[in-house]
């Protein structure tokens, strides 16, 4: 059983964007069941996932978080057992010495430790409800659990930092509207050089057909991906812009706080209102893309537009003909990384494929691939430097996977996946480039 | 002795039994689901949802995925103890004269039973005892099994055990016992069958009714709640040409 454990730092301050205060560690076991019951209450999956598990172990060798780290409680189903068994001492129907032999117990400050240490070690990536013969989704529980935490105060600085960002400034880097501004311009410039052509990006500009929201680090970092879809949207003569109230599709909410992830959600929503766009666009990222199309409708009710992927727009526009691709400029052995959230959490497999087959020249799946894809070991945004070691772990069966193709690049189109991969392509010495899918668009788009 | 067991307890299991059961499902109907869960790839419509659970309860299609030798193990025992069970509400009602209806004649009908009947519970023993090896056997399993998946285990093992042993040792007809269960269903109670091994049988399984709605056999109802969660179908917002 391995010792690290991503350390709860956040402090009291910081916690304050979140509207938590930090309860004393005494007093965390009454507090956590109070919250627990509460939860019961409004989480059917959470009542039913603790209530139908027959323990028959089906979940456990599909885990890449037990097989990376080999620690028995991240089995999918031990995980959730140290929840279920305060569960049955105090929750389930029946008489005592009946839930005893269910595994009942007291729950104490080592307890709410081991919920701490354990639901940081699950990527969300809900690999193991495709196997689980009852369909127990172990996500959801790892997302009700990081809430209870959270709402005891336990939360990482990483994340809390990012929370506080994202009130601000509308995206999780922190980057000041002014900053934003600069950098955009920059872009244009970058753009006019490489091009020759003048291909803008658009802030808050009204009526225009596309919202787009890409994610910050897109926007920031890997900004030729985010100067892809410029491209693109120039060549499909479609007028887009972008938001200053809001830059991020990353919606950390969703791992951890759920009124941050539906306060992101509106943010957004409510941005395309004001613009009167005609439909909102998404870009490359994982989770984030999961909120949106899948947890938008219970939010916000129904919208006038829909909210769709970048790779359903871009797939648009290449059956309609207003884009062409020269597969040609891809010339090396490409395989495909699922983004779970992608994948398995949002219904977006055959598209990417689709686009990828358009762009490149030589294709290869991964085994296992689609929905039985393993995580890249970022998921749920343990992307801190913290979490170094168990990252890496958690990323081992992705990088064998990866290996055994042998490709020279790795298509990850997911903003925690490209932070997360070439680390742990780097530590499992796997020699691969990781790059967006709106990098490999970029480059192949004849304009 | 027999009117305790014979008479008055099936009633209290039955009701029991059935009350836990419902109970049970209509708290889980009661809570909310604030949003979709829905796995992918998922099926486009709800009549292919119906269709994915039904492939899924019938051929346990998660556990073949992963999992042969589980899914083999699971498979048996849960078929057979299906047919182990239609086998005793058509065997008892028409006294194993049912295969009449195709056919056959009361002899060749007994036969039958009989021979379908051994089969299956031998496929029901042995499917027990695969999941019980595999359970007692991995270092895993043992981290993650509590005191009551064995004794659900051997519960069922014993009932199966008492079983065979009426079918190959202490013959008990049809008969007998079917005229004793109308008895119990038509509030008109009769002496249970005089046989010990009968007696065993019958209190072992209404143990285990009693314990069904507050054990993980539970899952048995509540793999549709759960099931249903992920596989509810989903319309895209946007129909690409
Ligand atoms: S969601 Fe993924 S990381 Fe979490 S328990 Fe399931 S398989 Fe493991
Ligand atoms: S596969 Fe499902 S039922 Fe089996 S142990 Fe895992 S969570 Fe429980």
């Amino acid at each position: 059983m391995s010792e690290v454990r991503i350390p709860y730092e956040a402090k009291e301050k910081d916690l304050k964007v979140m509207h938590v205060g930090a309860v004393p560690a005494e007093e965390r076991p009454k507090a956590a069941l109070e919250l627990l019951g509460e939860m019961l209450k409004y989480k059917r999956s959470l009542k039913l996932y603790l209530d139908v598990c027959t323990h028959c172990g089906a979940c456990a060798e599909q885990c890449h978080s037990y097989l990376g780290t080999k620690d028995p409680y991240n089995m999918p189903v031990a995980r959730v057992e140290l929840v279920r068994r305060v569960y049955k001492k105090f929750f389930a129907p029946g008489r005592s010495f009946l839930r005893a032999w269910e595994g009942a117990k007291d729950i104490d400050q080592e307890t709410i430790d081991l919920w701490y240490k354990y639901f940081y070690q699950c990527n969300q990536c809900r690999r193991c409800a495709i196997f689980c013969p009852k369909g127990i989704d172990t996500a959801e529980v790892t997302i009700a659990m990081r809430e209870l935490l959270a709402h005891l105060g336990l939360v990482t600085k990483f994340h809390a930092g990012i929370v506080k960002n994202m009130k601000t400034t509308g995206n999780n880097m922190g980057t000041p509207l002014p900053a934003i501004l600069d950098g955009i311009e920059f872009l244009e410039e970058e753009l006019k050089e490489e091009t020759g052509l003048d291909i803008k990006i658009p802030v808050d500009m009204e009526g225009a057909e596309v919202l787009f929201n890409p994610s910050s680090s897109d926007l920031f970092t890997n900004t030729d991906g985010f100067m892809s879809v410029a491209k693109i949207f120039h060549k499909a003569g479609v007028s887009w812009t972008l938001s200053s109230r809001i830059a991020e599709t990353a919606n950390f909410g969703l791992f951890f706080h759920e009124p941050t992830m539906r306060e992101h959600n509106m943010k957004l929503m409510n941005a395309g209102k004001d613009l009167g766009v005609k439909r909102i666009v998404a870009g490359e990222c994982g989770h984030g893309w999961r909120t949106w199309r899948m947890f938008t409708d219970t939010i916000n009710g129904p919208l006038p537009f829909p909210v769709v992927h970048l790779f359903e727009e871009v797939l648009d526009y290449m059956r309609d003909g207003r884009i062409q691709f020269d597969k040609t400029r891809n010339p090396e052995l490409i395989t495909y990384h699922d983004p779970c959230n992608y994948g398995r959490g949002g219904d977006l497999m055959d598209q990417p494929r689709e686009i990828l087959r358009a762009c490149v020249q030589n294709f290869v799946e991964t085994t296992p691939t689609k929905e039985y894809s393993y995580c890249c070991g970022g998921g749920s945004g343990i992307l801190m430097d913290e979490a170094m070691e168990i990252r890496m772990a958690l990323g081992q069966p992705k990088a064998e996977s990866v290996r055994a193709t042998g490709a020279e690049i790795l298509c990850a189109p997911c903003a925690i996946c490209k932070a997360q991969l070439p680390v742990v392509m780097n530590h499992h010495k796997v020699d691969v480039k990781v790059k967006g899918l709106s990098d490999l668009m970029g480059r192949a788009l004849i304009l | 002795m027999s009117v305790l067991f014979g008479w008055v307890l099936p009633y209290i299991v039955i009701i029991l039994f059935l009350g836990g059961m419902i109970h049970r499902m209509l708290m889980w109907a009661h809570v909310p689901v604030p949003f979709k869960l829905t796995v992918f790839p998922s099926p486009k419509t709800t009549g292919g949802a119906v269709a994915d659970l039904v492939k899924e309860t019938v051929g346990f299609r998660s556990l073949w995925r992963g999992n042969k030798g589980l899914w083999f193990g699971a498979w048996l025992f849960h078929i057979s103890l299906a047919m182990v069970i239609i086998g005793h509400a058509v065997g008892i009602y028409y006294s194993g004269h049912h295969f009449m209806m195709f056919g056959s004649t009361a002899e060749q009908s007994e036969h039958l039973s009989v021979v379908i009947g051994t089969y299956a519970g031998i496929a029901l023993l042995l499917g027990l005892l695969i999941l019980l090896i595999r359970r007692a056997s991995s270092p895993q399993l043992r981290f993650i099994s509590n005191f009551s998946d064995y004794l659900v285990l051997l519960l069922i093992l014993g009932i199966a055990m008492s079983g065979m042993y009426m079918r190959w040792f202490a013959d008990v007809p049809y008969s007998v016992v079917r005229s004793y269960l109308a008895g119990l269903l038509t509030l008109r109670p009769i002496a249970p069958p005089d046989n010990s091994a009968f007696m065993v049988h019958f209190t072992l399984v209404q143990l285990l009714l009693l314990y069904f709605p507050y054990s993980k056999l539970m899952h048995a109802c509540g793999l549709f709640f759960s099931r249903w969660l992920i596989t509810r179908p989903h319309e895209r917002q946007v129909i690409l040409k």
